[in-house]
């Protein structure tokens, strides 16, 4: 247990929050508030009694804030940010602040439950844990001698980073029974396609090397909103070293708002920028030629494919003017240290590996790589070596005569709802990095749900819902500590641990943190964590293996960091305890068994893993892959219209680009009923749809008009926000408010494209197109 | 020692409008989810001809000739030494003139005891030491607690987009415009 005093003073929580949690009601009540005894005007010290716990937040989020949960009698009765982490800094994000409001949320699932209506129906009994173990057991035992175990499927996604929770509980299980595992391809699969076709690292450097930056550019991200302490590093480049902010998004995101220069392009229009940012560069006689001469493959191509295209056509096409492009670029290649922030946001579109390749190429063009501070950075940084998974997870799988590991269906995340059609099921050939659709040979008649809230979270989410409601057979297991949307649908409901009361480990994504979350509160009511549950299947299921005896995270986690850079780096189970987080010191000499390349590579003696070595500006990969090899001008508009299932007249129905970003209020479905939370998120009942002047007038719309957006997927219902952020003919949602707390019990998912990227199967939510009408 | 006069500093510049201090009162004070002390507005202005969002985070601005404690026909109301305006709940009647008078809309009456709350710099903080709940809060470091009079001589400004002084004499401050290449000031306060 991790005792410290970050702060002197503590306040008492403690009467109220055992008050409310005595009072919790049980679960399917209204989730509107959890009670307090009274408003705390002046609230007083505590007493000395509290225990003080490192937590990490584990919601996927690239800051993985350290957190300090200050606990009396198992009770968390407050929660502040690590003041000596050197990302959190001691603040929480605006959500962050109410997880003491989460964790005793009336909605908690208190105990395990089996349905007795029908799907949506409401109607719960409640079962002790092992009649729930036993059935399950039993079910999944049936399921797999009737059908085979690939009938049994997985639906998970970054509810829980926990590497327990998500990935060695689930994971044994799974692999014992020989289940359809899922493709987890909602993120950011186009960058680990897209970056490395230049510069052939899918690691960023660390990100906290731009405190040393002289230009930040915020590039598809919205920082303030999805990861805030980003926000401030990126703002203090300008507010602290005298530096330049630069925003480049579709959205006047708040950093926008605070920055140098605004580029607002039309959403993947952003290879036309970069090709006419690398025209200006070459014209101009801007960019380094030492760098490029001595690491770079392919200018010439290059510099051929720039002469293609006029200032003017590019721009015309991102819908900015030519001398933006030209701002940009100087601004750019004048910058000593300039740093590129590149998010998500930019991936989820038809062409999210091309655009990523992209935007490689301009830290290549202005020898910024090996600069400190500078280059290109997005969230995932190298924490391989620290873990061995295989002293946690062993090979469960079923094997064929020989030995071998029997090759698997999976279904994937993006196109669940496809892989659960009874009549044609499929999902991607995962042996093609190029989307190919494949029929399952087996389709699924049972899913273990865990970490995600798929009717919330999934795109096209009707057609998940279909399958749900037309097959009363199909049985669906869900692990939640809330009554989530998904819950609705469950034929068996097991109330699972938040983190908050779970010991796990989990990475931080972009400046590289081995990151330790200990149990600090009581778990509440009956909830058992992950790992417990999992293991209390398999044993239902008669399963007998070691591992499935070990419900202790401690054990796990001591087990899975013995590894030799682990040991050479002295991350330790007692030093992660300690100090919550442990970042490995990542070096050419540290790194160099593990990955002897960019980034980790002498700054004077740069080796690229690619095919040549060099930062290749002509990817032969790419050309083979049927795009082009330095830069595709391809957007999400040519793919629709291209595509015989859409084509121009699909273009003409629904005329509106629908993006769903995320709020800085949730992250993903997390947080959606926090009494705290819910009342910003929503507007008069109905979730927000933004739209701009003109397309609202155009269709008799005002602020706070209540509207359908609809596509061929199905209709949601919002209510308008008339908005100037972004341009006229783009659309935006929240991503993930829950349908149950709308009026109409729909959200932005069900409209959202489950088409997959060009490379890298990635998803592409933000590739939506809706047409909008007043109800 | 007399107390030094303290007033809330905010950076409007770099405030992306997160709502972090916003909640961080509610969750500090167990709030109501309804009622909120300091709130956090969005302005629309043109600035080079282009549409931009500037926010405002605003609470109690402590005023040193507070209407709220003029018109109170209960004597609630007090003003520390350190410029913090205090309301002694147990004194008041609940009659709202305050909150109709007080023109920055930082006093609320609705409530479950229907009685006058608002913001007292969380003095009980402050009293050992440590920063209001919003001010720590805060992910940006754009809203702190700073002396009066040294917001004063460092040529901290009295108003700020969405914000007039008005003869209330708001202790509010702000920092001035930033232009790039600048370097924002920071102040510590002893509290």
């Amino acid at each position: 247990m991790g005792a410290l005093d970050i702060n002197n003073g503590r306040r008492s929580f403690l009467k109220g929050t055992t008050a409310c949690l005595v009072s919790v009601p049980l679960f399917g009540m209204s989730y509107t508030s959890t009670k307090y005894d009274k408003v705390d005007h002046k609230p007083t010290q505590t007493n000395g009694a509290s225990k003080y716990h490192f937590v990490t937040c584990p919601r996927n989020c690239r800051d993985a804030c350290s957190l300090v949960a200050e606990v009396q009698n198992g009770v968390m009765i407050d929660i502040q940010g690590n003041k000596s982490h050197p990302v959190t800094k001691g603040h929480p994000c605006v959500k962050g602040n109410t997880y003491r409001e989460y964790l005793y949320q009336p909605n908690r699932i208190l105990y395990p439950m089996k349905r007795v209506g029908k799907r949506k129906e409401g109607k719960w009994e409640r079962i002790s844990w092992d009649e729930a173990f036993e059935l399950a057991g039993k079910k999944l035992t049936d399921i797999k001698n009737k059908y085979g175990g690939e009938a049994i499927g997985e639906m998970v996604y970054s509810g829980n980073e926990g590497h327990i929770s998500k990935t060695v509980g689930p994971g044994n299980l799974l692999e014992k029974i020989g289940a359809t595992r899922l493709v987890r391809n909602p993120c950011d699969w186009p960058r680990y396609q897209g970056t490395p076709s230049v510069i052939g690292t899918p690691y960023s450097k660390d990100m906290l090397e731009t405190v040393d930056s002289d230009l930040y550019i915020t590039w598809g991200s919205n920082e303030a909103y999805t990861a805030v302490h980003w926000a401030r590093f990126g703002q203090d480049v300008r507010r602290k070293n005298g530096g330049k902010l630069v925003t480049i998004n579709s959205v006047r995101t708040p950093m926008a708002n605070n920055s140098d220069m605004f580029i607002q392009l039309k959403p993947s229009t952003d290879p036309f920028f970069c090709l006419g940012v690398c025209k200006v560069l070459i014209e101009e006689n801007l960019y380094d030629k030492e760098f490029v001469s001595k690491y770079a493959m392919g200018f010439e191509d290059l510099v051929k494919e720039t002469k293609e295209y006029t200032l003017e056509e590019l721009a015309t096409a991102c819908e900015i003017t030519p001398e933006e492009i030209v701002e940009f670029a100087r601004i750019y290649a004048a910058a000593k240290r300039p740093a590129i922030a590149h998010g998500d946001g930019g991936q989820r579109h038809f062409n999210g590996a091309r655009l990523v390749r992209a935007v490689t190429f301009l830290p290549v063009l202005v020898g910024a790589l090996n600069k400190k501070g500078a280059g290109l950075f997005w969230a995932y940084t190298n924490l391989g070596p620290c873990y061995d998974f295989s002293k946690v997870m062993p090979d469960l799988s079923p094997k064929d005569e020989n030995g071998e590991s029997i090759k698997r269906q999976t279904a994937n995340y993006v196109q669940f709802g496809r892989a659960l059609k009874l009549d044609n099921p499929t999902s991607l050939d995962t042996e093609s990095q190029v989307y190919k659709e494949v029929t399952l040979p087996t389709p699924l008649r049972a899913v273990i749900h865990y970490n995600t809230s798929m009717m919330t979270t999934a795109p096209n989410s009707d057609l998940i819902k279909k399958r749900l409601m037309e097959d009363d057979d199909f049985y669906l297991i869900v692990l939640d500590p809330f009554h989530t949307d998904t819950v609705d649908y469950a034929d068996l409901v097991l109330p699972a641990g938040t983190f908050l009361e779970s010991e796990d480990v989990q990475n931080d994504q972009i400046s590289g943190y081995v990151c330790y979350n200990a149990a600090a509160a009581r778990l509440v009511g009956e909830s058992k964590i992950n790992l417990e549950i999992f293991n209390g299947i398999a044993k239902a299921m008669g399963y007998k293996e070691e591992c499935f005896n070990i419900n202790d995270p401690k054990e796990i986690i001591k087990n899975m960091i013995d590894t030799p850079f682990s040991k050479m780096q002295g991350i330790t189970y007692e030093r992660l305890v300690k100090e919550g987080q442990v970042k490995p010191i990542r070096t050419v000499d540290s790194m160099k068994e593990h990955f002897p390349y960019y980034p980790y590579c002498p700054e004077t003696e740069l080796k690229f893993k690619t095919p040549s070595g060099k930062a290749e500006l002509y990817s032969q990969y790419f050309k083979d892959s049927g795009f082009h090899p330095v830069i595709d001008l391809d957007t999400d508009w040519d793919y629709y219209k291209a595509h015989k299932e859409f084509g121009k007249e699909y273009l003409e129905k629904y005329p509106l680009y629908f993006m769903t970003p995320g709020t800085q209020l949730q992250n993903n479905s997390n947080w959606g009923t926090n009494k705290y939370i819910l009342p910003r998120v929503l507007f008069d009942g109905y979730p927000e749809l933004f739209m701009h002047k003109k397309d609202a007038q155009a269709r008799g719309i005002k602020e706070g008009t209540v509207v359908s957006g609809i596509n061929e997927k199905g209709k949601a219902f919002f209510r308008v926000r008339i908005k100037t952020d972004m341009n006229p003919g783009v659309t935006y949602a929240w991503n993930n408010i829950w349908c149950r707390t709308t009026k109409t019990d729909t959200g932005a998912n069900i409209l959202c494209s489950d088409g997959i990227s060009d490379l890298g199967q990635g998803s592409t939510y933000t590739a939506t197109f809706i047409e909008v009408e007043k109800v | 020692m007399k107390k030094l006069r303290k007033s809330f500093l905010f950076d409007q510049d770099f405030c992306i409008g997160c709502k972090a201090c916003e909640v961080a009162c509610q969750t500090y004070h167990k709030q109501e989810p309804e009622i909120n002390w300091r709130k956090v507005d969005e302005y629309e202005v043109t600035e080079n001809k282009k549409l931009k969002s500037v926010f405002l985070t605003h609470s109690c601005n402590h005023c040193e000739n507070p209407i709220c404690a003029e018109v109170c026909p209960a004597e609630a109301y007090t003003v520390r030494e350190d410029g913090i305006v205090e309301l002694d709940r147990d004194k008041c009647i609940g009659c709202g003139y305050c909150a109709q008078n007080c023109e920055y809309d930082a006093i609320t009456i609705v409530g479950k005891e229907s009685k006058a709350q608002k913001c007292n710099m969380c003095t009980e903080r402050l009293d050992i030491g440590e920063l209001p709940a919003c001010v720590r809060a805060c992910p940006m470091g754009v809203l702190s607690i700073i002396e009066t009079n040294l917001a004063d001589r460092a040529g901290m400004e009295k108003e700020v987009v969405g914000f007039e002084a008005n003869s209330y004499v708001p202790s509010t401050r702000f920092y001035p415009k930033f232009v790039t290449g600048m370097k924002r000031k920071e102040f510590s306060i002893k509290i």
